[in-house]
């Protein structure tokens, strides 16, 4: 199921995603429509193969169309045009890139998507999944059986959400009120860029009040606890087992072994090492081996 | 603030604006305030052909110095202050408002590429420091939510030290219909950054239900809307229709800004007042009791060097048609964040390091 996208978008910018030549105007197009509806700012297409004697008067008048066709009409009507040998599939193609999205229904019949969740195209939703309200989720992402996404969480493109994993869950924050434990309302949310990757049966807490951040191209292995407010810098790996706790930021390109634990607030520099099963409390410079209980620096990383 | 194709800007209404007019043609008639309005703000005038002076400009302020990151030349990015920068998604509009400023400027939009190497200057180490606001005009970038979305996005993502966007829209006026849940989702709110609508609304004919309605969910969203009026000539140049405007704005919760003295452009030359005429109306309208002092505008020239508001001895000389403008921006400041800027030649440098410029005033009341 898809659902028309709002858009404006130059007819130059369609001739150049098609690879084709715009002929006329550059004309600025909001939607495609048929032949028998046409209006202003609109796209079409003219099949001279399905559509043999197509009446070209009825263009009169629409200064600001554009044409998809397998010919030159430039003797038939004045608005601009692009020729292409497949107007059908250019026309369908436009419509993907730039004015449908697609709607949760062709996801499993079981998961359950808010209606308010705002999904691109192309995404994947296994059995049993839950999306909730103020969740994004960019194109051609995919999103196993199980897993839960609640909270403000936005998802960029071609990501993938293992099975079981949870992304969106309540901080772990409590502070004592005399004898009382009161929990702090963890109301912050989770931006994860493109291209990450989250193994199965891993969680990502939402930030307290900022948001927890998961950078682009970010590999994270399975049974993988992300605390709020995090920061994992883009190209990083966090391997299994590894526990990321509240407000720690790991930099760029970081290889977290497997088990390791990352403190709360502790700043791991980009390019570094943590080896296995350590366990750091204290800031870890850039391009560094560490690695110990406690962890201790034990070489330097710089590749030649 | 649509651009040109093949040297023309077309005339453009809204099929909603197209649609009011005709209502009022019939229901009101030709002479009424609304056909007015809305004729005098969209409706192409020949004398836009006409070229008054030669001293007018192409583009409204000197901002053409070209912005690099990583190599690569940025298109639809401007940085003219210290802590803002200025970005242009699309041209797109939907409809084209006559005094526009870009439209002597040649359409164009960006592609998603193009808009995070734009996120990732605006977060680079060389300007991170500097910058703390991202203002994302046009055109109108509430004709393509997508494309909003993503730049928000992107900015969310490469440059946190970004901590108000502003967005120019006059989408709810042109075609409120658009204001719909797709578009709400890309303006929704963001942990850690401000999000403000600054619109433009010059008179309050054109504050019809269906535009107050999606002003209203802009509102019900979480923005903050503010709006920036251009003094037009036969359109809102009368203390009475200033004061019903920025009345009525008060009302439905918009904040006033900027009242623009309208600009030494080619093909406006009609729409301009006297920059006298338009401290006049400041002053009646301040000093008359009519309306609260928290809805007046600040009147303000965009000159060569960017925006002066007219504050009591700014204007220090006249020389005919041409009033010279104290500035508060300093020379040294502006070669800092952009050493590759020049000044313009209708300025100055004073000896305490401020910068005067020229302004072209109009004797046409």
């Amino acid at each position: 199921m898809y659902l028309r996208q709002q858009n404006a978008v130059y007819a130059e910018e369609l001739a150049a995603f098609l690879g084709r030549r715009l002929i006329g105007e550059n004309v600025l197009i909001y939607e495609p429509r048929s032949i028998s509806a046409i209006q202003n700012n609109a796209l079409l297409f003219i099949d001279n193969v399905w559509c043999k004697n197509f009446n070209y008067g009825r263009l009169d008048g629409f200064e600001d169309i554009l044409v998809l066709t397998n010919e030159d009409i430039r003797k038939k009507a004045e608005c601009a045009f692009i020729i292409t040998d497949q107007p059908r599939l250019d026309f369908v193609n436009i419509l993907h890139r730039f004015f449908v999205k697609q709607s949760a229904a062709a996801i499993h019949s079981s998961a359950d998507i808010d209606p308010l969740a705002v999904l691109g195209k192309n995404i994947i939703v296994g059995p049993n999944a839950y999306i909730g309200p103020e969740v994004s989720i960019g194109d051609n992402t995919t999103i196993e059986a199980n897993v839960v996404i609640s909270g403000k969480v936005s998802i960029g493109k071609n990501c993938v959400i293992k099975a079981n994993s949870t992304i969106g869950s309540e901080g772990f924050s409590f502070i004592f009120d005399r004898q009382k434990l009161q929990h702090f309302p963890q109301i912050g949310g989770i931006v994860i860029g493109e291209n990450v990757w989250i193994g199965s049966n891993s969680t990502v807490e939402r930030a307290a009040l900022d948001d927890t951040i998961i950078e682009n191209d970010v590999k994270i292995d399975d049974l993988v606890q992300i605390g709020h407010n995090t920061r994992i810098g883009r190209s990083s790996q966090i391997t299994a087992g590894a526990i990321i706790c509240g407000r720690a930021s790991i930099g760029e390109r970081c290889w977290i072994a497997p088990n390791a634990c990352i403190d709360n607030g502790v700043i791991v520099g980009n390019d570094s090492v943590i080896g296995m099963g350590s366990a750091v409390l204290k800031d870890v410079p850039a391009e560094s081996v560490s690695a110990g209980v406690p962890a201790k620096f034990l070489r330097s990383n710089v590749k030649s | 603030m649509a651009g040109q194709i093949k040297g023309i800007f077309k005339e453009k209404f809204s099929p909603f604006l197209r649609a009011k007019l005709e209502e009022a043609r019939k229901s009101e008639g030709e002479t009424s305030e609304i056909v007015r309005v809305i004729e005098g703000q969209y409706l192409k005038n020949p004398r836009e052909e006409m070229i008054e002076e030669t001293t007018e400009r192409r583009r409204h302020y000197e901002a053409d110095m070209p912005i690099t990151h990583n190599g690569r030349q940025l298109r639809g990015v401007e940085r003219l202050y210290r802590r803002v920068v200025l970005v242009e998604p699309t041209t797109a509009c939907a409809a084209h408002c006559r005094w526009c400023l870009r439209g002597q400027y040649p359409v164009m939009s960006l592609s998603e590429e193009e808009l995070r190497w734009i996120a990732q200057y605006c977060g680079g180490k060389e300007v991170r420091d500097d910058i703390r606001e991202v203002l994302i005009t046009g055109g109108d970038p509430l004709m393509a939510p997508d494309r909003l979305n993503f730049l928000i996005d992107a900015l969310q993502i490469e440059a946190p030290n970004v901590k108000i966007v502003r967005i120019g829209s006059r989408v709810p006026i042109h075609d409120p219909e658009r204001v719909e849940a797709n578009l709400l989702h890309a303006l929704r709110p963001r942990n850690g950054l401000r999000l403000e609508i600054g619109t433009h609304i010059n008179h309050s004919a054109e504050l019809f239900e269906e535009v107050r309605k999606a002003y209203r969910k802009l509102q019900d969203n979480g923005l903050r809307i503010y709006n920036q009026s251009v003094l037009l000539k036969g359109i809102n140049d009368t203390e009475k229709e200033l004061v019903t405007l920025f009345d009525e704005l008060r009302y439905i919760g918009i904040e006033t800004h900027y009242l623009f003295h309208c600009i030494p452009m080619r093909g406006m030359a009609h729409h301009r007042t006297s920059v006298k005429k338009g401290l006049n109306l400041i002053r009646n309208l301040t000093s008359s009791g009519d309306i609260s002092g928290r809805c007046k505008p600040m009147f303000t020239a965009m000159t060569d060097l960017g925006k002066i508001t007219l504050y009591d001895g700014i204007i220090i000389e006249r020389q005919n048609d041409n009033i010279l403008l104290n500035s508060g921006y300093k020379f040294d400041d502006r070669l800092k964040w952009n050493p590759l800027w020049k000044m313009p030649e209708s300025a100055s440098v004073t000896e305490d390091g401020y910068m005067n410029v020229w302004y072209r005033d109009s004797a046409n009341d």
